[in-house]
This record gives C-alpha cells, sequence and structure tokens, in this order.
C-alpha cells in the first residue's frame, strides 16, 4: 500500500488508491535505461496525470463563457461513496485500514481489489444516483463514461510513458519533452519509437484479382 | 446573392479531400473548410501554438520538415484523446476538447485537422462485401467497382507487408482450416492480407546498411501508422496515404482548391427558391483560434463532417425535420481477442522468441466473414494496447468474474494489478486480433442534439448505441473463430475483452443514402447540399473498414454533383 504524502489531498490520494489498484505495485528499475526519477515521484504518479486530463476534458459554453468543468474532485468524492456503501453492506473481502480511512478517505483506505469492487458498484449503477454531487447526481450515463475514461487514463497514461515527460509532465502538452526512456517500456520489452526496423518477411500474394 | 466560390466542402478528413480534389480537376473552385490543424505546411510553422495564415492553395505549401517535427510518433503526445495532437478538438492544445455527450462507457476515436482521422487510422482500404450491398443499398456492388478502381489506384492499394506477427496469423489461420483469399470482391469467408493504402517497403529494407531516417520511400515497418505516419521524403511522398498526403496535394495541384484550417461550420445556410425549393446557399463559422464569426456562400455544399458531426451540423442548422438525420448508427460493434504465446512455440512457428507487436505496419492481415463481419491483426505500441486489451471492458474485472470453462477464453474483462502487470510483461509476445461486427442499423441509435450542453459551436451531439441480440451472436462466432486461429498458432491463453459497445471508430450510416439523400448524395430535403462522408453508407458494409467505401462514393458523388449543377 502506498504512503500518504504530507501534501496529498483527498482527491490525489483517491485516484493514487485507484491507479495502485489498477497498476500492480513499484517496477523493478534496476534494469532502466537512461536516467531515472524514483518510481515514487514519477512510475506512480499517474494520478496526476489522470486529475489532469479529467479537469481538461470537459467545458461547457455558458452566454458564450466557456466554463472549464473539473471533473476530478467529483470523481474522487463518489469512489469515496461508493465504498462507503460498500463497506456498510460489508462487499469488502479485507480488511479497512483505519490510518488511510483518517488520513487519505474511504475509497484509499479499502484494500486494492475492494477499490475495484466498490468501483463496480458504480459501473452497475448500484449506488442511489440522487446521493451523488454534481454533476454525477441523478447522471448515470456520465457515472459510466466517466469511470470507463478513468479506468482507461490509467493504461494509456502508464504504458504510453507519460512519466517519461519527466519534470515536463504537468506541463501544457506543447511544453512537455521526453525526458528518459518510461520504466514501463522496459518492463514491457518494447524499445520505444522507432523510424524502421530490418523485419520485412514477404508478401503471402503479390497482387489481388478482381 | 455573391458567390464566394463554386462549392464549399465542410471537413478535409477521407471524404471531403475526394471531392475536392475530383471538383478541381474537373475545374471547380473548391473552398475546403477544416475544424482541425494543418500538420507539415510552411503557413503553419508550428500548428499547435499560433494561428497561423488563413488559408493555402499551393501544394509548395507543403512541408515534410514540419511534419516530421509535428508527428513525434510517442503515443501520449499524439494519440492521447484529450490531448494529443491527433484529437477531436481545436489546433490549441491548451484549449479543452470539443465535447460529445456519450452516456456509456467508451469513447469516440476521431481526430480534427486536414487529414482528419484518416491522420490516425490504419489505412487499411478493402470494398464493402458485395452482398450487405446488393438489392440493399440504392446503388449495387457493381456500379461502385469503378469508383472503388479508382481510389484504389490514387492511394496505391496493394496487399500488405508480411513481418513476425502477420506470418503467425497466417499460420494460425491455414492451420485452422480456412482459405487464403486473393480477391477484392470477397464472398466467402478466408484470411488474406490487407488490401491497404501504405506504401510498398523499400525492397532493401532488410539491409544493415539500411539507412532508417525518416527520409526514405516507402514503409519502413516502423509500428507508427496510428500515430500519424511522416515517413517519406515528401509530404506527398509520405508512406500511409491518409489524405493529408494524398488527396489534399492531388487537389491542391489542380489550382482550384483552397484549404482553411481552423474553421468550425455552425450552420448550412438555406433558402427558399422558387423553381428548386429549400437550398443551401452557403456556411456560417467560426475561427477556432480568434473566435470571429464569418459566412462564406456558394453554388453547392458538400458536407463532410463525419458521421457524429454532419447530423449536429444539420439539426444545429434548423435544416427540415426527418425521422433519419442521426439515426441508424452503426460501428462495428468492435471487440479484440489476444493470445499469448511461449517462446520456444514462437521459435518454432516463425523463428524468433517474438511476435513483435511494434514491428510492422499497424494491422497488416485481415480475416473476412460475409454475414458476420471481420478479424483483423492488431499491432500497436504499449499504450494503446494495454487500454484496448486490458482495460476497457463491458463484463468488469476478470479477478471477479465467474471462469467459464465452455468458453474458449482464459480471460474476460479488465485486467489489474499484478495479472496486468504479468500480462504486459508477455506484450512481445502476445498476438491481437481486432473484430469488427456486421451490426444491423436501428434506427433507435444515433445522434441527436443534448438538450443543455452546448460549446462554441452550438448544442454538442448526444450519441447512444446498443446492439441488437443478432450482433451479439455474430460477434460472439467471430471471437471464438479469432480464438480458434490463435490457439491453431500455439497460443497457451487466450484473452477476450469484451470491448463496451461505446467505443465508436468505425461510425457510420447517420445519414443513411435513400432516406436523408437520394442515391447520388444529395440532400432530399435541401437541394444543393451534398453529403461525402461515413454517414452516408446505407449500413455498415457487412464489416469492413468504412474509409474505402466513402471515398468511392465521394468520387461519384462528385460526378454527379458536376453533371447536374456544373454542366
Amino acid at each position: 500500500m502506498f504512503k500518504i504524502q504530507r501534501k496529498m489531498n483527498h482527491t490525489n490520494a483517491t485516484f493514487r488508491a485507484l491507479n495502485d489498484a489498477v497498476i500492480a505495485e513499484p517496477l523493478d528499475l534496476a534494469q532502466n535505461q537512461g536516467p531515472t526519477p524514483s518510481s515514487d515521484t514519477l512510475e506512480h504518479s499517474i494520478y496526476e496525470y489522470q486529475i489532469w486530463e479529467l479537469n481538461h476534458s470537459l467545458s461547457q459554453t455558458i452566454f458564450k463563457m466557456v466554463i472549464n468543468i473539473h471533473l476530478a474532485k467529483p470523481t474522487a468524492k463518489i469512489l469515496d461513496k461508493a465504498a462507503r456503501q460498500l463497506i456498510k453492506n460489508t462487499g469488502h473481502k479485507e480488511p479497512v485500514n483505519p490510518t488511510m480511512l483518517r488520513e487519505a478517505g474511504t475509497f484509499a483506505a479499502l484494500a486494492p481489489s475492494d477499490r475495484l469492487r466498490a468501483v463496480s458498484l458504480l459501473e452497475q449503477l448500484k449506488v442511489n444516483p440522487f446521493s451523488l454531487p454534481l454533476p454525477f447526481f441523478y447522471n448515470s450515463g456520465l457515472v459510466l463514461s466517466i469511470l470507463g475514461t478513468v479506468i482507461m487514463l490509467t493504461t494509456i497514461g502508464y504504458y504510453s510513458g507519460w512519466s517519461g515527460y519527466g519534470s515536463t509532465s504537468l506541463e501544457t502538452p506543447e511544453k512537455r519533452k521526453t525526458e528518459y526512456y518510461p520504466a514501463c517500456w522496459e518492463q514491457a520489452g518494447y524499445p520505444g519509437p522507432s523510424k524502421g526496423y530490418h523485419g520485412f518477411k514477404g508478401y503471402l500474394i503479390d497482387k489481388f484479382t478482381e | 446573392m455573391t458567390q464566394n466560390t463554386d462549392v464549399i466542402i465542410i471537413g478535409a478528413g477521407g471524404g471531403g479531400s475526394v471531392v475536392a480534389k475530383e471538383l478541381g480537376e474537373k475545374g471547380i473552385n473548391v473552398v475546403l473548410l477544416e475544424a482541425g490543424p494543418w500538420y507539415g505546411n510552411k503557413k503553419w510553422p508550428t500548428p499547435n501554438q499560433e494561428h497561423g495564415a488563413v488559408s493555402s492553395s499551393e501544394a509548395d505549401d507543403l512541408s515534410i520538415e514540419i511534419l516530421h517535427k509535428c508527428f513525434t510518433n510517442y503515443e501520449s503526445d499524439m494519440n492521447d484523446i484529450i490531448t494529443g495532437k491527433l484529437r477531436w478538438g481545436p489546433a490549441d492544445r491548451s484549449q479543452n476538447t470539443w465535447n460529445r455527450n456519450i452516456p456509456q462507457v467508451g469513447f469516440a476515436w476521431q481526430s480534427s485537422g486536414v487529414g482528419g482521422s484518416t491522420l490516425l487510422y490504419f489505412a487499411n482500404s478493402p470494398r464493402a462485401f458485395q452482398i450487405a450491398m446488393d438489392g440493399i443499398w440504392p446503388i449495387s456492388y457493381r456500379e461502385m467497382i469503378p469508383y472503388y478502381e479508382k481510389v484504389e489506384a490514387a492511394l496505391s492499394v496493394s496487399p500488405a507487408p508480411m513481418t513476425s506477427k502477420e506470418e503467425l496469423f497466417f499460420y494460425g489461420a491455414k492451420k485452422a482450416g480456412w482459405s487464403l483469399l486473393r480477391t477484392l470482391n470477397v464472398t466467402s469467408p478466408g484470411y488474406r492480407p490487407q488490401p491497404n493504402a501504405i506504401l510498398s517497403p523499400p525492397t532493401n529494407i532488410n539491409d544493415s546498411n539500411f539507412k532508417f531516417d525518416g527520409n526514405s520511400e516507402g514503409c519502413t515497418l516502423c509500428g507508427h501508422c496510428v500515430n500519424g505516419c511522416c515517413i517519406g521524403p515528401k509530404v506527398e511522398k509520405a508512406a500511409k496515404r491518409s489524405t493529408l498526403v494524398s488527396y489534399i496535394p492531388y487537389a491542391l495541384k489542380t489550382g482550384r482548391v483552397e484549404v482553411r484550417p481552423n474553421t468550425f461550420v455552425t450552420t448550412i445556410l438555406a433558402e427558399k427558391d422558387k423553381e428548386e425549393g429549400l437550398k443551401s446557399v452557403g456556411v456560417r463559422f467560426r475561427d477556432t483560434w480568434t473566435g470571429e464569426i464569418g459566412e462564406l456562400n456558394a453554388k453547392v455544399v458538400v458536407m463532410a463532417a463525419g458521421t457524429i458531426e454532419s447530423p449536429r451540423l444539420w439539426l444545429n442548422s434548423k435544416l427540415p425535420g426527418n425521422p433519419w438525420v442521426g439515426k441508424g448508427l452503426t460501428n462495428h460493434w468492435f471487440d479484440c481477442v489476444a493470445g499469448i504465446f511461449d517462446e520456444k512455440v514462437l521459435l518454432d512457428v516463425i523463428g524468433t522468441s517474438s511476435a513483435e507487436p511494434y514491428i510492422g505496419q499497424n494491422s497488416a492481415a485481415r480475416f473476412d466473414y460475409p454475414g458476420l463481419g471481420v478479424i483483423q491483426l492488431l499491432g500497436i505500441s504499449p499504450g494503446l494496447h494495454s487500454t484496448i486489451l486490458y482495460s476497457l471492458s463491458n463484463d468488469g474485472y476478470n479477478f471477479l468474474r465467474q471462469p467459464n470453462p465452455t468458453e474458449p477464453w482464459d480471460i474476460k474483462g479488465r485486467v489489474v494489478g499484478k495479472e496486468l502487470t504479468e500480462f504486459m510483461t508477455e506484450y512481445p509476445r502476445t498476438l491481437s486480433v481486432l473484430i469488427f461486427t456486421d451490426d444491423e442499423v436501428n434506427q433507435k441509435n444515433g445522434v441527436t442534439l443534448d438538450t443543455f450542453l452546448r460549446d462554441a459551436h452550438g448544442r454538442i451531439p448526444k450519441i447512444k448505441y446498443e446492439p441488437s441480440n443478432t450482433d451479439k451472436k455474430k460477434r460472439d462466432t467471430l471471437c471464438v473463430i479469432a480464438a480458434d486461429i490463435l490457439k491453431k498458432a500455439g497460443a497457451k491463453r487466450i484473452i477476450r475483452p469484451n470491448l463496451p459497445p461505446g467505443l465508436f471508430i468505425h461510425i457510420e450510416s447517420t445519414m443513411r443514402m435513400g432516406y436523408v439523400t437520394d442515391s447520388d448524395c444529395e440532400a432530399l430535403q435541401v437541394k444543393r447540399l451534398y453529403i461525402a462522408d461515413n454517414s452516408v453508407h446505407y449500413n455498415s458494409l457487412g464489416g469492413p473498414n468504412p474509409t474505402l467505401t466513402t471515398q468511392a462514393l465521394a468520387v461519384r458523388t462528385a460526378e454527379k454533383l458536376v453533371n447536374k449543377y456544373f454542366n
């Protein structure tokens, strides 16, 4: 289980907990190529990527004003809501961590597999839609859509090498620069982007007939 | 009314660019309006950072050097659906994407920009299945053949080259008893190389001294088709024939086509004419950098904004009501099946210890089954690989499900935690295929306007798709066939995510020919308004990838349009 960092607020702690449930424990970076940060600072800070993306994915135009709708905080709240319901119904299989409960919230206090049981409650629409905060209040479609996006962002963020942006990872897209070869690519046996390979093995047929 | 040009085309993607080239060659003046940026043009040296020029109409403006700088081949830089360069949103990446309301799990994978979604497509260019057209569409497969042939020639459509993963797939398909297909007109099930629009690799690509500098002509098997592709000595010679590098240069060379990026069309302008009835006369648009509003007039308007935006534009323009505008959406209800192999098996079958999913074109082999749909090979980088295979599902989490020994897959649903780490360490030894279902048109599925949500371009589209029981049976059958092919190839473990129906990639038939348009693709209720994108397809073609059919239809539509209004 991850350690709570002093400055980590509820939203950060909740997303960090979700990431740790989807992506396993810190990886062995020993064989990584080039300069690398520690696993705790970047490889496992995908939650920062998720929060950035969620807070920059939805806007609404009201009286010609474009309003940016920050979705990370309410998303963390509905994860907590589902976690409380899971505990109330004794649907959790592992003990709840009291320290995490006090300092990071209900969702983060669940064991990793139980966190996904809590997510499942939301995905199966088993949490009362009238009990959810805006913009999820009585909006099951948005719950499904955003949770799907959040889980997807975990893997796309992690395995696409977002952490390789290093010190520029939270800049706006135009200012991000790839600074190092991400450990996750080493783990996956992916050599990184290439301009080509000597991999040609011929043609099964030379041309098509009509 | 003063005419600014002969024809306005809305959208420089797979269809609009083709219409522009065809009209330009016939001496018609065209303004092609595109909502997104233009990558690879001297007038926009930093297309995501500043407005740049208003338009370009010169082929000499194209610049491979700028394209090389823009297309970095990093998934996070290019394909992130929220901040990537190939996203559905404005050129300025400090602005949010253009929202769609999709109230279900999934997303719409489209790209704005000159080239549209062909910027990220795999360039697979099969024809529709004849049995999905004949006696069903208002036009026959036979009538489409010369138009298919014209586009196939223009895009150099030919059999895709093999690398390790294709060799493995073909081995499995053959061992499973299926036939090798050699035809463009598929009438029976079997496997074949992709007919794709990617220039063949150089003959000396396997020479150890072949230099991979990005400037050589032909595909270098780098595996970055989905990231845009900028391999080539010139823009118009880039390996993957997105319309950015094919039909747009062809259109510019006619000297009749002006392309204007960063221009979002918000309204079709129409007026009543005593003789013709209601007819389109122009468009209103918004500059995505400055927010300025402008209008252009023309004799004819062609909508090629895509299967979501074309009906949205119709509805936001308050054009006449039609029960089929926006309705009937199909999306091939994708799924994915993958096999994990032991090194020894791979060595025995293909002579290497890895299936090398990142080497070669993203999808260079396929299996077609008229009446059911399509299975096509998928080899992509780890970000998209992990997401499509392990984190998108309609089935919850694999670790929470009750195993079903009667199913041919070992894993179903999302994969997380240590299991995900374990499977991702098997990435080099994983062979994946996509499933495209021959899904049915259903009037309940489609695009409407959201009741409350608006953006700077009007009410946003709300998209709904629910497959039928028949679709489910077809898709399940294709997955069983795919699992069998992978097992016959020697896979030790089979994975099926069961992708959600809300994954919108092959989006078609929301402005169907015969219901919204006539058989020439002119709107039934608004004269001088044509449609040239996937939305005009009568159905989902039986499963084949839709772009080639849209492009062939676009050639035909340009011909019909000229015959009616410019002869």
